[in-house]
């Protein structure tokens, strides 16, 4: 899983989750807590590839859903660049199914209520300390 | 001017010794426990890790080996020109040699400890800032270096409209002053052609592969940011130095005809200085990086970084070379070392590069 550390994601190689994921979400994070904002270009997809040591395709994966999502801008020759703080227009009920599956995970690991809010606020708060 | 030529390839050769001697012992550099960047169990160098040091220094030794007889027979045949190309080559392979020698023996040696080592780490952490060669381009060096080349190739092209000027005995046929002209045009083109060159190679440093490791991260970017400083001084160093060369040698070439003895000697003496002043700077910033070095010990944050996986594509010569266009690295990891990533772009172009550095060797050498 992702930490964050000003503007540094973690990458955990063994990590049953796939590396275009843990990118991608490690990216938004940073996003949403202001560390790159709007216009900020990202590294080349090359450089990220380098350092993780992967092939190009994971990487770009990780942009194109990042992309699609609205959250950047790929300019062909300036790279990614950081477009927005808000993804493009979904649902109420599409942006609760994620919430939905994390609670339900750790309702069913035997988490009490409160210590579960505590734990959503913490990560908020966390996530927020960059917010306007 | 001959005496110039010998001084320079014997101080090339002597540069090359010097490196030869710091590569023998850079294995052992951290102690018996270490070879190179890969810690190693107690007895290796009683068993598998003798052979791998005896190897290590015969390749090492090799650059040395093959050129010495070569130089030996050009200084015989008085042929000091080629005498001067063929160790600046020599000086530029063995340094391309040298830095992948030291990554492919330091990859054989984690091979043949393998399963000995300490669980190794799995989380890399990722920076977000993108690497570009423009942000870490000195302006002030920039505009320097660009000024001095500018002044040489004006006081050239002035040369040639005075009195004595090369360009009109280069066009009548007289041969002195159309000597010292080619020799002013030939000279240009060999330091611009060096000049790109540092500036692919500072390219290749500042986008250096560099994943921090999860723990002492900051450690780590402290010890990054200070070698890549380095680095890039150094080679804005030569770069003002081979610029100030070229200034000194059309001066010389054009002017040096007309000097007094007494003139001469000041000029010489003067170069002397600025050679001093170049050696005393890079003395210097090696002291400086020696420092951090000593305080970081990077060699022991290396265990901090995920093993690397061989690379997933076609291994070819015997795992030496590999070809996979979705790979980024220009080396990559392979069953028995390193191997040369043959579709990475950064091949083609030194490929290229070292090509046209053979061309103009050529035909200066005509």
């Amino acid at each position: 899983m992702h930490t964050l550390n000003s503007q540094f994601l973690t990458i955990d190689t063994q990590s049953r989750k796939p590396i275009y994921e843990q990118l991608a979400d490690g990216l938004k994070a940073l996003i949403a807590r202001g560390e790159l904002r709007e216009g900020v270009t990202l590294p080349p997809v090359r450089q990220l590839a380098a350092d993780l040591g992967v092939n190009l395709n994971t990487v770009a994966v990780a942009y194109r859903q990042l992309q699609t999502e609205g959250l950047i801008t790929v300019r062909h020759g300036s790279g990614a660049v950081v477009s927005s703080r808000t993804t493009s227009e979904q649902s109420e009920e599409e942006m609760r199914k994620p919430l939905r599956s994390v609670l339900t995970q750790l309702v069913l690991s035997g988490l009490p209520k409160s210590r579960i809010l505590r734990m959503v606020m913490d990560e908020l708060r966390f996530l927020m300390k960059g917010a306007h | 001017m001959f005496g110039v030529l010998v001084f320079a390839a014997m101080f090339l050769f002597g540069v090359r010794l010097r490196l030869l001697q710091k590569l023998w012992r850079c294995p052992l550099k951290n102690g018996e426990e270490w070879f190179l960047a890969q810690r190693v169990p107690a007895g290796f160098y009683q068993e598998a890790g003798a052979a791998l040091l005896r190897r290590y220094r015969v390749v090492a030794a090799v650059p040395l080996m093959l050129d010495l007889p070569l130089a030996v027979w050009l200084v015989v045949t008085r042929k000091f020109v080629f005498l001067n190309l063929e160790q600046m080559f020599a000086m530029v392979a063995t340094i391309v040699l040298y830095n992948v020698l030291v990554v492919h023996f330091s990859a054989r040696a984690s091979l043949l400890v393998g399963d000995q080592e300490e669980r190794p780490a799995t989380s890399v952490q990722l920076s977000m800032e993108p690497r570009r060669l423009r942000d870490h381009t000195n302006v002030a060096v920039e505009m320097a270096i660009v000024t001095i080349m500018l002044f040489a190739v004006a006081l050239s092209a002035l040369g040639s409209l005075t009195a004595n000027h090369p360009l009109v005995a280069f066009l009548s046929g007289t041969h002195g002053s159309a000597h010292a002209f080619r020799q002013c045009m030939v000279l240009t083109v060999w330091v611009l052609y060096w000049q790109m060159g540092f500036f692919l190679l500072k390219g290749v440093f500042v986008r250096w592969r560099m994943p921090l490791p999860a723990r002492r991260t900051d450690e780590f970017r402290r010890w990054r940011a200070a070698w890549l400083s380095h680095n890039l001084k150094i080679f804005d160093a030569v770069r003002v130095f081979c610029a100030m060369v070229l200034l000194v040698s059309v001066v010389w070439f054009i002017y040096g005809d007309h000097w007094s003895r007494t003139m001469r000697n000041e000029v010489i003496l003067i170069a002397v200085l600025v050679l001093g002043v170049y050696f005393v700077y890079v003395k210097r910033e090696s002291r400086r990086l020696a420092a951090i070095q000593r305080e970081l010990k990077p060699h022991e944050l290396v265990k901090e970084f995920p093993r690397p996986q061989i690379a997933r594509g076609r291994f070819l010569a015997g795992g030496l070379l590999f070809f996979n266009r979705d790979n980024p690295g220009v080396l990559v990891r392979s069953p028995g070392g390193i191997a040369l990533n043959l579709a990475h772009p950064s091949t083609y172009a030194w490929a290229a590069y070292f090509g046209g550095l053979i061309v103009l060797m050529t035909w200066i050498a005509r």
